[in-house]
């Protein structure tokens, strides 16, 4: 049982979790342009397996980058509502909310705090009542501080709920002020739902994992469980923007989960594909002629067959290749572009703050190309 | 002066290493192209592990799982900075494949314009010669 300090800077962790889900696509992205690099002939022996490997380590990266981007928001969605409902925190699954949070701020976008993030007008709503006689005066009385609890979150669930309507009545050009983090949450909403409407299933796994887990069951006993369960079955049937983020989880572990199988079984598919295609080129194309043996029927189908294969590989010249590796490099180089930019925007740094943090991470172990000699080769690509 | 009979012999023997001479295989270009993508994706890789790093310190909350948090980042960053070694590894073993093919292909030419203008000599003389 921990019971040491525990901080959270949300704006911090959501920047977090923004850039970890932003360079997961963008390692993604790498790992799929190097495992599709074409070999020329006349490369060394190993230089594919090390292709396939630094492929594999990537995505590996890609997924865990996702992984702690989504446990990153968690955390900070959990840290608003901890200090929403003030003292029924403890009623919080996980460990780490045992203790109310210090340090919570509301976040902020140019100054100004974010009216739109999840509980924001409860949280000012707790503050106030704190700062309030009557809050000072039922600092320690416990049937006041369980009503005011209770009130709270009741505001933040019909806060989150109205918040929720609003965004999902936000059409194209439609009523409400226009205001790109409504634009945002609406889209999450929708895309959160769609997700949910099509896998009820995964949706209700997801949902179930997302209250306390059996975990909770095993450490602290059943009173404990089956508190943190109500709590949360409350706070889901109030909080539609709950669902969306139980949805938008799900939808990106079900992606996840999706992808190891699809590996797994991608040579499978890949065999059966080839097996029908070509059952049925030789099919058409290569019917059995009268009089003809199977031997000698096989041996023409292999004939043919090779020589398909010769012309294939020829079609593929080497200009060809080049032209896609040149493809590559132009949206390798693009792909770094967007990536400085987006943790840019995402970390609120300015782009020599960002170029400074870059640096000295890449002093500690990173050595990447000299500039004069990456310039040295975006010259020759352009040429 | 040598004999007729001396320059065909002569002629026919650098005829004989021409057609022997073999041009040497590989795709010169594509290799080329190949580490240029590779430096390129290593450069791409090793920043994003750059950036990875910056997240852990720009994530502020103390509290059990910050522990775990650290090493999970680390160990994606070690992750991707072993890739970034791999692919600049790669493309340095291209290079050196670049350099050689480059220096056999120019070796190849110098030998054939030295046979080939050897053989429009001989065959000059040859014909002074009769």
């Amino acid at each position: 049982m921990t019971t040491g300090k525990v901080e959270f800077d949300v704006p911090s962790m959501q920047a977090g979790a923004r850039s970890a889900a932003t360079l997961g696509k963008a390692v993604s992205g790498s790992a799929r342009r190097v495992s599709g690099l074409p070999i020329p002939e006349g490369a060394p022996p190993d230089v594919a397996g090390a292709l396939q490997s630094a492929s594999s380590k990537l995505n590996g990266a890609s997924l865990a980058l996702s992984s702690q981007g989504r446990w990153l928001n968690t955390q900070a969605q959990l840290a608003l509502l901890a200090d929403a409902i003030g003292p029924f925190v403890f009623l919080l699954t996980p460990p780490l909310l045992r203790a109310r949070p210090v340090a919570v701020r509301l976040p902020v976008t140019k100054g100004k705090p974010d009216l739109w993030a999840p509980g924001a007008l409860a949280d000012a709503l707790s503050t106030y009542i704190d700062k309030s006689k009557f809050g000072k005066a039922s600092a320690h009385n416990p049937a006041n501080q369980f009503s005011i609890g209770f009130g709270v979150k009741f505001v933040s669930s019909l806060e989150d709920l109205g918040k929720a309507v609003i965004a999902l009545g936000r059409g194209p050009g439609g009523p409400i002020v226009k205001n790109d983090q409504t634009v945002r949450l609406r889209q999450d909403y929708i895309d959160g739902l769609k997700w949910a409407a099509k896998h009820p299933g995964d949706f209700a796994k997801s949902a179930a994992g997302s209250f306390a887990s059996a975990d909770e069951y095993k450490k602290h006993g059943i009173n404990r469980g089956l508190g943190a369960n109500g709590f949360d079955a409350f706070s889901m049937f109030f909080g539609l923007g709950e669902i969306a983020t139980v949805a938008k989880t799900a939808r990106a572990a079900g992606k996840t989960a999706k992808l190891a199988p699809s590996h797994q079984t991608s040579r499978t598919v890949a065999n059966t594909a080839r097996a029908q295609a070509d059952n049925a080129s030789s099919a058409v194309l290569h019917p059995k002629r009268p009089g003809e043996t199977d031997a000698e029927f096989r041996l023409r189908e292999e004939a043919h067959a090779a020589d398909q294969a010769t012309t294939k590989s020829r079609a593929e010249t080497a200009e060809a290749i080049e032209q896609r590796l040149k493809d590559r490099l132009a949206e390798s180089t693009r792909a770094r572009n967007e990536l400085i930019a987006k943790l840019q925007s995402d970390l609120h740094k300015t782009p020599a703050e960002i170029r400074l943090a870059l640096a000295k991470a890449a002093a500690t172990s990173v050595v990447t190309e000299p500039p004069k000699h990456a310039a040295q080769h975006r010259k020759e690509a352009h040429r | 002066m040598s004999s007729a009979a001396e320059i065909s012999h002569a002629l026919v023997a650098a005829q004989r290493r021409l057609g022997g001479l073999t041009e040497p295989k590989g795709d010169l270009e594509g290799l080329k192209a190949l580490e240029l993508a590779l430096r390129s994706e290593a450069d791409t890789v090793g920043t994003e592990a750059g950036s990875a790093a910056v997240i852990s310190g720009s994530v502020g909350f103390v509290g059990p799982g910050r522990n775990m948090f650290d090493a999970q980042v680390s160990s994606v960053v070690g992750a991707m900075r072993n890739a970034h070694h791999q692919l600049e590894s790669a493309a340095r073993r291209v290079n050196q494949e670049v350099t050689k093919l480059t220096g056999e292909i120019k070796e190849y030419k110098r030998e054939h314009a030295r046979l080939t203008s050897q053989v429009a000599s001989l065959r000059m003389q040859l014909k002074n010669a009769r």
